[in-house]
C-alpha cells in the first residue's frame, strides 16, 4: 500500500514536472550562446559574450515580444567540451538556436552535431571555409568569414597596389594558415604576382632566430598566423632589424586579435585585411562602437570577435521574428535569407551556401586617439567566400593545403 | 658565412636560456632525485610576475628579481610543506609536482588571462650591437653574459666552497653524507630554492624575446629535461655541454629544415638514452 501510495506520487510529481517541461518548449524561445568564456582563448569567448550582450540590450523589447531567453554556454575552447553543451542545449535547455562556437576546430565538431541534430546555428567567428563549403549543411549558416575570404582582396591589393612581386611567407602548420595563404595565392597570383615561398612552422614555436637567419630574399613577408607565435615572432622580426629590409605584412589575425597592444608601437603601418575594423568611421560602426563602450568600459576594444557575436544574434532574432515562431524549418530558410543592410562592419547578405558576401578591409595599423587601431585603408566591396571564383569551380579544385596552391604564380595551375 | 654566424649566436642565447632553467633543475635532481615537473610553471609563474612588475615600476632589476623572488618563495613552500611528506617515493614525488605545476599554471590563466604577454624592453637594450662578425641585438648578448656568469658562480661554489662540498656529498651518497652531519634537509630545502629562483628568473629573461603564454611552461619543461638527460641529472658540467647541443640544434634545425625542428631536438636525446641512458656526464646508477 506504502509502496502504491509512492508511485502515485511519483508519477503526478513526474508528470507535473513534464508538463511544465512541455509549457516552456512551447511558449519560450531559447538562443544558446557558445564561446570560450574560460581558458587560454577566452579573449574571444569574451569579445562574443560582449557583443551578444550588447545586441541583448539593444533588441530588448523585441526579445519581450517574442519571448526569448538567451543562455551562454562555456566551449573552453575544447571541442569534445563544446559538443557536451551543444547536446546539453537541445536535450536538457530545449534551446531553439545556437550562435557560435567561435574557433576553428570547435566549429568544425559543432558543424557535425548540428548536422546530425538539425538545430539552427549561426557560426560566429569560426573560419574552417569547409562549414559552407563542401560540408555545408542546410541549417548551418555563418555570421563571420572563411580563412580565404578577406586574403583573396589582400593577395590582389599587396601584388597590385604595393607591386611587391616575390613574398616569403612564415606561418603556423595547421589548416587554417593553409586556408588563407590559398586565398592570399589565388588573388596574388591574378593580379600580377610573381611568386610566395612558404616556411611552416610549429604552432607553438618561440624562438624564431633561425628562421629570420635563414630567410630567403623577397619584397615583403608575410607572417601567416597569430596568437603568442604571431607576438613573438613580430617581436623578433624587429629586434633583427630584418623590417628595414622587407616590411612586415600580416595573416588575418596577426594584428586585428589582441595582441597590437603588446605589440606597441612599431606595428604602426602594418596591412592585413579582414571583413572588420575597429577603425571604421561608418556611422554604423560609430554607433556600435560607442554603445559597446557605454555597456563594457572603453577599455575594451570591440574587434571583430565582438562584432561577430553581435550580427549573429540579431540574425537569430530577425530570424525568429520572420519566422513567426520558432518553427526549424521556416527559422533556417529565414537565417538563409539573411540581409543586414546596417552591420557594423558594413552591410553583407548570405550567399547561396550560408556565408556572408561582405566588405574587405585592407587594415592599416595606426595611432588613433592614443591607442593602436586597425583603420581601413582601401574597400573590397561585396567579396564572396569563393573571391572573385564560381563558386561550382572553386568547390571542384582542390582544397588548400600546405603545398597547395603552387607557390609560383608561373604554374599552370594559375593558367 | 653571415648565415652561420647568425644561427651560431642564436643557438648559444637559446643554450644559454637553457642553461639557467636546466642548472637548477638538475641540481635539484642530483640532489633530491626529484625531477620537479613543476619547473615549467616556476619559468611560467616567474615570468608573469617579472614583466608585471616592470611594467609598474619600469625597472628590469626589480622584475627579475621579483621574478625569481615569487618562484623562489612558491618552489620553497612545495618543498616543505609538500615534497617533504612524499619523500623517497618516486612516483608520488613526480605526480605531486605535476600536480602543483598545474595548479599554478592554472590559477595564473585566471590572473592574467590567455593572452600572450611581452617584455616592454629600454630601445636601448633591443638595440644591436657590433660583435665583430655581425651585428645582434644587445639583450641577447646580455643573456649569454648572464648565462656563462651564472654558469661560473655556481661552478666556483660547487668546487671551492664548504657548500659546494656537501651539495657534492649529497649528491654523490646521501646516506653517508648525512652521517657525517651534513644538514641534508636543509641542504635540499636551500637547493630547491635555489633551482626555483633561476627557473622565475629564467621566465623574466626569456620573454624579453618569446612572448609568454599558457603552454610555454610545458615546452620550457620539456627542453629542460631534454638538456639534462643529455647531459646527465644531476650534473652542472651536462647542464652546460646539453644546453649547448640542444640550443645548437635547435637552431641550426629550425634555420635549415623549420618543419622537421622538432625531431632534431629530440633525436640526440632518443640517442642518448640508448647508448648512454646515464648522459654524457651522468654517473651509472
Amino acid at each position: 500500500m506504502k509502496y502504491a501510495k509512492t508511485l502515485i506520487i511519483g508519477s503526478v510529481s513526474a508528470l507535473a514536472v513534464g508538463a511544465t517541461a512541455h509549457l516552456q518548449a512551447d511558449d519560450t524561445l531559447r538562443i544558446g550562446v557558445i564561446g570560450p568564456t574560460t581558458g587560454v582563448f577566452s579573449f574571444f569567448g569574451e569579445q562574443q559574450r560582449m557583443g551578444v550582450e550588447l545586441a541583448m540590450e539593444e533588441l530588448a523589447e523585441r526579445l519581450d515580444a517574442l519571448n526569448l531567453e538567451v543562455e551562454f554556454y562555456d566551449s573552453q575552447g575544447d571541442a569534445e567540451t563544446t559538443v557536451d553543451r551543444l547536446r546539453a542545449m537541445e536535450s536538457r535547455d530545449n534551446v531553439d538556436l545556437v550562435v557560435g562556437p567561435v574557433l576553428g576546430g570547435t566549429g568544425l565538431a559543432g558543424l557535425e552535431w548540428a548536422k546530425g541534430s538539425g538545430m539552427p546555428t549561426v557560426i560566429s567567428y569560426s573560419a574552417p571555409e569547409d562549414i559552407t563549403m563542401r560540408d555545408r549543411a542546410e541549417n548551418v549558416v555563418r555570421a563571420g568569414w572563411t580563412g580565404a575570404q578577406p586574403m583573396f582582396a589582400f593577395g590582389e591589393y599587396v601584388a597590385e597596389e604595393l607591386g611587391h612581386q616575390r613574398i616569403v611567407m612564415v606561418g603556423q602548420d595547421y589548416s587554417f594558415p593553409y586556408n588563407q595563404l590559398g586565398g592570399f595565392l589565388k588573388g596574388f597570383c591574378a593580379a600580377g604576382g610573381e611568386s610566395v615561398e612558404r616556411i611552416w612552422h610549429p604552432t607553438g614555436t618561440s624562438d624564431y632566430s633561425s628562421i629570420l637567419a635563414t630567410l630567403p630574399d623577397g619584397d615583403a613577408l608575410l607572417y601567416n598566423g597569430a596568437g603568442s607565435d604571431g607576438l613573438a615572432f613580430f617581436q623578433q622580426y624587429h629586434d633583427f632589424g630584418i623590417d628595414a629590409r622587407m616590411p612586415l605584412l600580416g595573416g588575418s589575425n596577426f594584428f586585428a586579435v589582441g595582441d597590437l597592444p603588446e605589440m606597441g608601437e612599431q606595428a604602426i603601418g602594418g596591412l592585413s585585411a579582414l571583413q572588420y575594423a575597429e577603425g571604421l568611421e561608418s556611422d554604423t560602426f560609430l554607433a556600435f562602437r560607442d554603445a559597446f563602450w557605454a555597456m563594457h568600459g572603453d577599455e575594451v576594444m570591440p574587434l571583430a570577435p565582438a562584432e561577430h557575436g553581435y550580427v549573429a544574434f540579431k540574425m537569430a532574432v530577425d530570424a525568429f521574428e520572420s519566422a513567426n515562431g520558432g518553427d526549424r524549418d521556416a527559422v533556417i530558410a529565414a537565417l538563409r535569407a539573411t540581409e543586414m543592410p546596417d552591420a557594423p562592419r558594413g552591410p553583407f547578405h548570405l550567399d547561396d551556401y550560408g556565408n556572408p558576401v561582405q566588405n574587405i578591409y585592407i587594415n592599416e595599423v595606426q595611432e588613433v586617439d592614443g591607442r593602436l587601431v586597425n583603420v581601413p585603408i582601401k574597400t573590397y566591396e561585396s567579396v564572396s567566400q569563393f573571391g572573385p571564383f564560381e563558386a561550382e569551380a572553386y568547390l571542384a579544385g582542390e582544397p588548400d593545403s600546405r603545398d597547395f596552391p603552387p607557390g609560383s604564380c608561373a604554374d599552370p595551375y594559375y593558367d | 658565412m653571415h648565415t652561420f654566424y647568425f644561427l651560431t649566436l642564436n643557438g648559444l642565447t637559446m643554450a644559454a636560456l637553457l642553461f639557467i632553467m636546466a642548472s637548477g633543475l638538475t641540481l635539484a635532481f642530483g640532489l633530491m632525485r626529484v625531477v620537479n615537473l613543476a619547473h615549467g610553471a616556476f619559468y611560467l609563474l616567474g615570468g608573469y610576475v617579472g614583466v608585471q612588475v616592470i611594467r609598474d615600476t619600469g625597472s628590469l632589476t626589480l622584475g627579475l628579481l621579483a621574478g625569481g623572488a615569487i618562484a623562489l618563495l612558491v618552489g620553497l613552500l612545495m618543498e616543505r610543506f609538500l615534497l617533504q611528506r612524499v619523500r623517497g617515493l618516486d612516483l608520488s614525488e613526480a605526480l605531486l609536482t605535476i600536480a602543483v605545476g598545474l595548479i599554478i599554471a592554472d590559477a595564473l590563466l585566471v590572473v592574467y588571462g590567455g593572452q600572450p604577454v611581452s617584455l616592454p624592453l629600454p630601445r636601448e637594450l633591443r638595440a644591436p650591437v657590433d660583435l665583430g662578425v655581425m651585428m645582434y641585438p644587445y639583450f641577447r648578448v646580455l643573456i649569454m653574459v648572464f648565462a656563462v656568469l651564472l654558469g661560473i658562480a655556481l661552478w666556483l661554489v660547487m668546487t671551492y666552497t664548504r657548500l659546494g662540498a656537501a651539495i657534492r656529498a649529497g649528491v654523490d651518497d646521501r646516506e653517508t653524507a648525512m652521517s657525517q652531519g651534513i644538514n641534508v634537509p636543509l641542504l635540499f630545502g636551500g637547493v630547491f630554492a635555489v633551482a626555483s629562483f633561476l627557473a622565475g628568473v629564467a621566465g623574466v629573461v626569456g620573454t624579453s624575446y618569446m612572448s609568454l603564454t599558457q603552454g610555454l611552461d610545458v615546452r620550457v619543461l620539456m627542453l629542460s629535461l631534454v638538456v639534462i638527460i643529455i647531459g646527465g641529472m644531476g650534473s652542472l658540467k651536462g647542464a652546460a655541454v646539453g644546453a649547448l647541443i640542444t640550443g645548437m640544434v635547435s637552431s641550426f634545425a629550425t634555420g635549415y629544415l623549420p618543419q622537421f625542428a622538432l625531431f632534431f631536438l629530440f633525436l640526440p636525446m632518443t640517442l642518448i638514452l640508448v647508448f648512454r641512458p646515464q648522459g654524457l656526464f651522468g654517473r651509472a646508477a
